[in-house]
C-alpha cells in the first residue's frame, strides 16, 4: 500500500520542530510572556499529536472550537493594535497573534498541504523574530529551523512520490541515517550558496524605514532638567557635582561624556558593548561638543540646554552655530536607531545633523551646539531613533568651499586664536603653507600628525602647567584621540578655521547578520569638527576610519561578514574561506553521491521472478549444471528435473510460475508467489548431492 | 537534456515570501531578514538546480515481448538507475511509477499505435530533493528486440468467392478444421492402412476397397492494404479483422502491403502473422499483382477506404 503524506510521522515531527524553533526564536525576542512559552513548549507538541490522531476523522467539535478561537484571537489582536501610533508597535502583537494561530492550525493538519502551510507560517514567524532581533542569539534557532524545514521539505516531496506505485519490489525509504544526512549535506550546500548570495544582495538599510522604534524601560528623571548625567562615571558623574560620592567609574565609563574633558586624565573604557546602532551607513555617533580650550581642559561655554517639547517625532531645530541651512550639496537622510545595552550618559547620540527624534518622553533638551540630551536616565533597554540630514560630502565638494563666508558668530566662537604655545602656532602655519583650501589644510595637519606622532594609550603624565598640545606635538609625540583631536582643533583655530572637539562613539563594528553597528565602550572617541560654509560641521579624525557621507556606501549585506566571523571564531579569513568551500564541496559531493547511487556500488533491486530464477541458477550451478545462455526457464527446469527426479514436479511448477511472473499479462497472486518460495526452499534443502556430475551436460 | 517543467506552489510561495522579506528588511533595517532572504534564495537555487543533476544521472534499459497489439496491455521489464524520480513510458500509454532506488521491475503499458518499435521514449520527472522545481528528461531507450505492435482488430467480414471445384460442404468442413476429404474408393493395395478400408464399398463390390484421399482445395484470399488514405489505422484494423475472418473460414490468406523496403505480398498462416505484417505496413503503394488465379482479392484503404 502506498504511504500518504499525512501518515508520515517523520514529516510531522520535522514540521513540529521547525514550528517550535520559529516560535522559540520569536519568544526569545520578546514576542510573548509565560503563557505563550507554555503554549509553545507544551501546547504545540500536543497540538501536533492531536492533529495526527484526528487527521482522518477531523471532529466537527474541534473545528468549531478552532474557528471560534481564531476569531477571538483576531478580535483581540485588532482591538489591541487600533491604539498603536506607529508600525513599530505592531510587531509584537502580530507575532503573538501569529503564534496562537499556529497553535490552532497545528490541531488540524489532515494532509500534506496543511503541514506545508504550517512550514510556510513558521517562516513568517521566523521573519518576525528576525525583525525583532538585534543580536546573534537568534542564530542557533535559525539553524535548527532551517535544518528542520529542509528535512520537512524533503520528506514532503518523498511522501508525494510515495503515493505513486513503485516499480519492482524496491522498498520505500525509511527514516534513518540517510534521511538526516542528506538534509545536513543540503543545509551545508544551502549555507554556502546563501553566503554567496549574502555577498550580493543589497544591505537592509534603514533609509526607507516605516517603523521608528522607541522605548524607555524606566523614566526616572535626571537630577535637574537638561542636566548632563553619566552614572557610568561613578563619583565623577557630572550630575552629582557637589556630592561627596566616591563610587568607582564603571569599566565602560568614558570621561568625555561630562561637562569638561581633561586631556590629562587616563583611563580607557573596556570592550563592554554599550549600544547597538541600526543605520544604513556609518558615521560618528556624536554625544556633545566642546568649544572652550584652556590649554589642558575642554569645557562648554554655554551649558544651558533648552527644552523641546512635542509628540513623536520631536522636530529638532537648527541652532545658530550650525550656520545657514542652505547647502549646495545633495542631502541624504540617515535614520539611526540606538539600542542601549548599558546605563551611560543621558546624551542622545546622533549623526550630525539631527532633524527628528523618536523618543518616548515628554521632551528632550538641546544644547547650544545642537547636541541633544534626555531628561531621564537612559538605562539598558532604552531605544530611540534619530533622523539626521547629512550633506553628501566628498573631498572635491569640500575643496570648493569658500572659507571667507564663515558667519561671524561662528568665527568668534570657534575660530578665535586658541590658548597654545608659539611653536604650535608656527607649526600650524608651516604645515599648511602650501595647502590652498580649508580641506587641504585639514589634510596637511592630519598628515603631519600621522607622520610625526604616534597613537598610543600609554603616554607620560602631563606635567603641571604644561600645554597639552605642545606636550603632545613636541615632547611626547605620543597620544590618543583626545590629544590628536585637540591638536587638530587648536592648529586649525590658529589658522582662523572654525573647529571644535566632539565626543561620542565611532561607528563600531558592523554586524553583517543583524545589520547593526555594535558599539563598544572602547569605541568612545574624541575628534575634530570643522565648519565649512554651506556644508556645516564635518568630522575629521586621523585615527578613525569614518567615511564622508558621500563616500559611505555599503553595497552588499555581506560586507565585512568574513572578517566579522573571522574575528569571532579566531580563524584567519583565508582559512575560513577555505573551510567554507571545503564544507560546501563535501556537502555537494555527499548530496550528489546520495542522489546518484551508482549502479556499480548499489545492487539493483530485482523483480521477484529474476530473484527466484537466480536462486534456481545458483542451485543448478552448484551441482554442475549451470544455465546455458540461450536456455529458457522451462527448458532449464526440465533439465534440472531430469537430474533430480524427486523434485521434477516441484521444479516444473516453480519454473512455470517464474515464467508467468516474468511474461504473463496477469502475474500470479501473492499467495501463489509465497507458496513458490516455500517450494523453492524445500527443493534447495532437499536436493541430494548424490547426482553424478558426469551426467550433467548443458543443453544447447 | 533535463528541462524545467513546473514551478510548484511551494516554490512560488517561497519566492513571494522572499520578496516580502526583502521589503520588510528594507523598511525596517532588519538584518536577520536579509539573512533569511539569502537562505530562501539559496534554497530556491539549490532546490531548483539539484533535480536537473538528479535527472542527468538516470539511465533506463528495457526489455519487451516481440509482439503486441494496440489497446491490449503489454508487460515490459524496466531497469532504472535513478533515485527519487517518477517515470512513465511515452511511446505507449502508461501510468507514472515511482523509482526510489536502482530497480528492475515490470511495467504494464498499453500500445496506442501500430508499428515496429525499435526503441521507446521514456519520461522521467523529479523535483528531488526538496520538491521545489520539477524537471523532466525524455530518454530514448533502445529495445533489444523490436516490438511489433499489431493494429486493433476491427471485426470485418471477409466474403470468399467459392470456386468451381469447391462445394459449400467442403468449405464448412474446412472451417470446422478438417484436413482431408475423401475423393473416392479404389481397390486395396499393399501398404494401405486398415483404417482406410471403406466397408460399404467392400460389401457392395466384394473386393476390399479403401478410401482415396485428396488434400482440400482451400480458397485463396488476397487482402490488399493501402494505407495512403485519410485513416490508415482504421484500414489496418479492418484488414486485420478481415484476415482473421478469412483464416477462421479456412482460407489461405495473403496480405499485400507496402513496407519500408517496398511492396510485399506474403502468406499469413495465423493471426499472429497477420499482426506482424500489419505492424510493419507503412504508407505507400501496395503490390498490384499478379495474384494467384482464383483468389478472392479484397482491396482496403486508398480511395476505397
Amino acid at each position: 500500500m502506498n504511504v500518504r503524506a499525512q501518515d508520515v510521522v517523520a514529516l510531522r515531527v520535522s514540521v513540529c520542530v521547525a514550528v517550535m524553533a520559529a516560535s522559540i526564536a520569536a519568544l526569545r525576542e520578546g514576542a510573548g510572556g509565560g503563557i505563550l512559552w507554555v503554549a509553545v513548549l507544551v501546547g504545540l507538541p500536543i497540538a501536533f499529536v492531536v492533529g495526527y490522531l484526528t487527521r482522518r476523522t477531523r471532529p466537527l467539535l474541534l473545528r468549531v472550537a478552532q474557528s471560534v478561537l481564531a476569531v477571538g484571537i483576531m478580535v483581540s489582536f485588532l482591538s489591541g493594535i487600533h491604539q498603536l501610533s506607529d508600525l513599530a508597535g505592531l510587531q509584537v502583537p502580530l507575532a503573538q497573534a501569529f503564534l496562537w494561530l499556529l497553535l490552532l492550525h497545528a490541531l488540524d493538519t489532515p494532509n500534506r498541504h496543511g503541514l506545508l502551510v504550517l512550514l510556510v507560517a513558521s517562516l513568517v514567524l521566523v521573519s518576525l523574530a528576525g525583525v525583532l532581533s538585534i543580536s546573534m542569539a537568534i542564530a542557533p534557532w535559525l539553524l535548527i529551523w532551517g535544518f528542520a524545514a529542509l528535512v520537512a521539505l524533503g520528506l514532503a516531496y518523498r511522501a508525494e512520490l510515495e503515493e505513486l506505485p513503485g516499480l519492482g519490489a524496491a522498498a520505500a525509504p525509511r527514516l534513518g541515517r540517510a534521511t538526516l544526512a542528506v538534509p545536513a549535506a543540503i543545509l551545508a550546500l544551502v549555507l554556502l550558496v546563501g553566503f554567496g548570495v549574502f555577498m550580493l544582495v543589497p544591505v537592509a538599510g534603514t533609509n526607507r524605514a516605516l517603523t521608528f522604534p522607541s522605548q524607555l524601560p524606566d523614566d526616572t528623571p535626571v537630577r535637574s532638567d537638561g542636566d548632563l548625567s553619566n552614572p557610568s562615571l561613578g563619583g565623577r558623574d557630572p550630575s552629582r557635582s557637589g556630592s561627596k560620592s566616591s563610587s568607582p567609574r564603571a569599566s565602560f565609563g568614558y570621561f568625555g561624556f561630562s561637562k569638561q574633558l581633561d586631556t590629562s586624565l587616563r583611563g580607557r573604557p573596556d570592550d563592554t558593548l554599550v549600544m547597538r546602532v541600526r543605520a544604513s551607513s556609518p558615521d560618528f555617533w556624536r554625544g556633545q561638543t566642546f568649544d572652550r580650550w584652556n590649554g589642558r581642559v575642554w569645557t562648554v561655554s554655554d551649558d544651558r540646554p533648552r527644552l523641546i517639547r512635542g509628540e513623536e517625532p520631536i522636530g529638532i531645530p537648527r541652532v545658530p552655530v550650525d550656520g545657514p541651512a542652505q547647502s549646495a550639496l545633495d542631502v541624504d537622510e540617515l535614520v539611526q536607531t540606538y539600542y542601549l545595552e548599558e546605563a551611560g550618559p543621558n546624551a542622545i547620540f546622533a549623526a550630525n545633523q539631527a532633524t527628528k527624534v523618536y523618543f518616548p518622553d515628554r521632551g528632550i533638551f538641546q544644547n547650544q551646539d545642537g547636541s541633544l540630551r534626555a531628561g531621564v536616565r537612559l538605562d539598558p533597554g532604552t531605544v530611540y531613533t534619530v533622523v539626521s540630514q547629512r550633506p553628501l560630502v566628498t573631498p572635491d565638494a569640500l575643496r570648493v568651499v569658500r572659507p571667507e563666508s564663515v558667519p561671524d558668530d561662528i568665527a568668534i566662537q570657534y575660530a578665535a586664536s586658541p590658548v597654545t604655545t608659539e611653536r604650535v602656532r608656527a607649526l600650524a602655519r608651516s604645515v599648511t603653507a602650501s595647502a590652498p583650501t580649508t580641506y587641504d589644510k585639514v589634510l596637511a595637519i592630519q598628515e603631519w600628525l600621522g607622520t610625526h606622532t604616534e597613537y598610543s594609550l600609554d603616554i607620560p603624565r602631563l606635567p603641571k602647567g604644561a600645554d597639552a598640545v605642545d606636550q603632545y606635538l613636541f615632547v611626547d609625540r605620543r597620544g590618543f584621540c583626545e590629544q590628536i583631536g585637540t591638536s587638530l582643533v587648536v592648529m586649525l583655530r590658529e589658522l582662523g578655521i572654525p573647529a571644535r572637539l566632539a565626543v561620542g562613539y565611532t561607528p563600531g563594528e558592523r554586524n553583517p547578520f543583524t545589520g547593526l553597528y555594535e558599539v563598544k565602550a572602547s569605541d568612545a572617541h574624541a575628534w575634530a569638527e570643522v565648519y565649512f560654509p554651506g556644508v556645516g560641521w564635518q568630522g575629521f579624525d586621523p585615527t578613525a576610519e569614518v567615511p564622508f557621507a558621500g563616500d559611505s556606501q555599503i553595497d552588499s549585506a555581506g560586507t565585512g561578514a568574513l572578517s566579522y566571523l573571522s574575528a569571532r571564531l579566531d580563524i584567519p579569513s583565508e582559512v575560513l574561506v577555505g573551510i567554507s568551500i571545503a564544507v560546501g564541496v563535501v556537502g555537494l559531493a555527499f548530496v550528489v553521491r546520495s542522489l546518484r547511487r551508482r549502479p556499480a556500488r548499489v545492487a539493483i533491486s530485482r523483480s521477484w521472478a529474476s530473484q527466484r530464477l537466480a536462486r534456481l541458477e545458483s542451485l543448478g550451478a552448484a551441482r554442475g549444471r549451470p544455465r546455458a545462455p540461450n536456455e529458457t526457464t522451462p527448458t532449464y527446469v526440465r533439465a534440472l528435473g531430469a537430474l533430480a527426479p524427486a523434485h521434477d514436479d516441484a521444479l516444473g511448477h516453480v519454473g512455470a510460475t517464474i515464467d508467468a511472473a516474468m511474461f504473463a499479462f496477469e502475474p500470479p497472486d501473492r499467495a501463489e508467489l509465497e507458496s513458490i518460495d516455500g517450494l523453492l526452499r524445500s527443493i534447495e534443502s532437499g536436493w541430494s548431492d548424490s547426482t553424478n556430475p558426469a551426467d550433467l551436460v548443458p543443453t544447447r | 537534456v533535463p528541462r524545467p517543467i513546473l514551478v510548484p506552489k511551494a516554490a512560488v510561495i517561497l519566492e513571494l515570501i522572499g520578496l516580502a522579506l526583502f521589503i520588510i528588511a528594507r523598511t525596517t533595517g532588519a538584518g536577520w531578514d536579509i539573512v533569511l532572504l539569502c537562505g530562501v534564495i539559496a534554497v530556491i537555487i539549490t532546490g531548483s538546480l539539484l533535480p536537473a543533476f538528479v535527472l542527468s544521472r538516470v539511465t533506463v534499459r528495457a526489455q519487451a515481448p516481440a509482439d503486441a497489439t494496440v489497446g491490449r496491455p503489454l508487460r515490459i521489464e524496466l531497469t532504472v538507475h535513478g533515485h527519487a524520480v517518477k517515470l512513465r513510458v511515452l511511446t505507449f500509454e502508461s501510468d507514472w511509477v515511482r523509482i526510489d532506488t536502482p530497480t528492475t521491475g515490470p511495467l504494464v503499458v498499453t500500445p496506442n499505435r501500430r508499428g515496429v518499435m525499435t526503441r521507446m521514449r521514456v519520461e522521467v520527472v523529479t523535483a528531488a530533493p526538496l520538491g521545489l522545481a520539477r524537471w523532466r528528461r525524455r530518454i530514448l531507450v533502445p529495445l533489444p528486440t523490436p516490438v511489433e505492435v499489431a493494429p486493433r482488430r476491427e471485426p470485418t467480414r471477409c466474403p470468399i468467392v467459392v470456386g468451381d471445384t469447391q462445394t459449400p460442404s467442403e468449405l464448412a468442413h474446412l472451417a470446422a478444421g478438417g484436413i482431408e476429404l475423401t475423393r473416392g474408393v479404389r481397390e486395396y493395395a499393399d501398404g494401405d492402412p486398415i483404417r482406410s478400408v471403406h466397408w460399404p464399398a467392400t460389401a457392395r463390390t466384394g473386393a476390399v476397397m479403401v478410401r482415396e484421399y485428396e488434400g482440400p482445395r482451400r480458397p485463396i484470399v488476397v487482402i490488399v492494404v493501402d494505407l495512403r488514405g485519410p485513416d490508415p489505422e482504421l484500414v489496418a484494423s479492418r484488414a486485420a479483422g478481415m484476415a482473421d475472418d478469412a483464416l477462421r473460414a479456412g482460407a489461405r490468406v495473403e496480405l499485400a502491403t507496402a513496407e519500408v523496403d517496398g511492396p510485399r505480398t506474403g502468406v499469413v498462416p495465423t493471426p499472429l502473422h497477420v499482426g506482424r505484417r500489419l505492424a510493419r505496413a507503412t504508407v505507400g503503394p501496395p503490390p498490384r499483382g499478379p495474384f494467384p488465379a482464383g483468389a478472392t482479392v479484397h482491396r482496403l484503404g486508398g480511395d476505397t477506404a
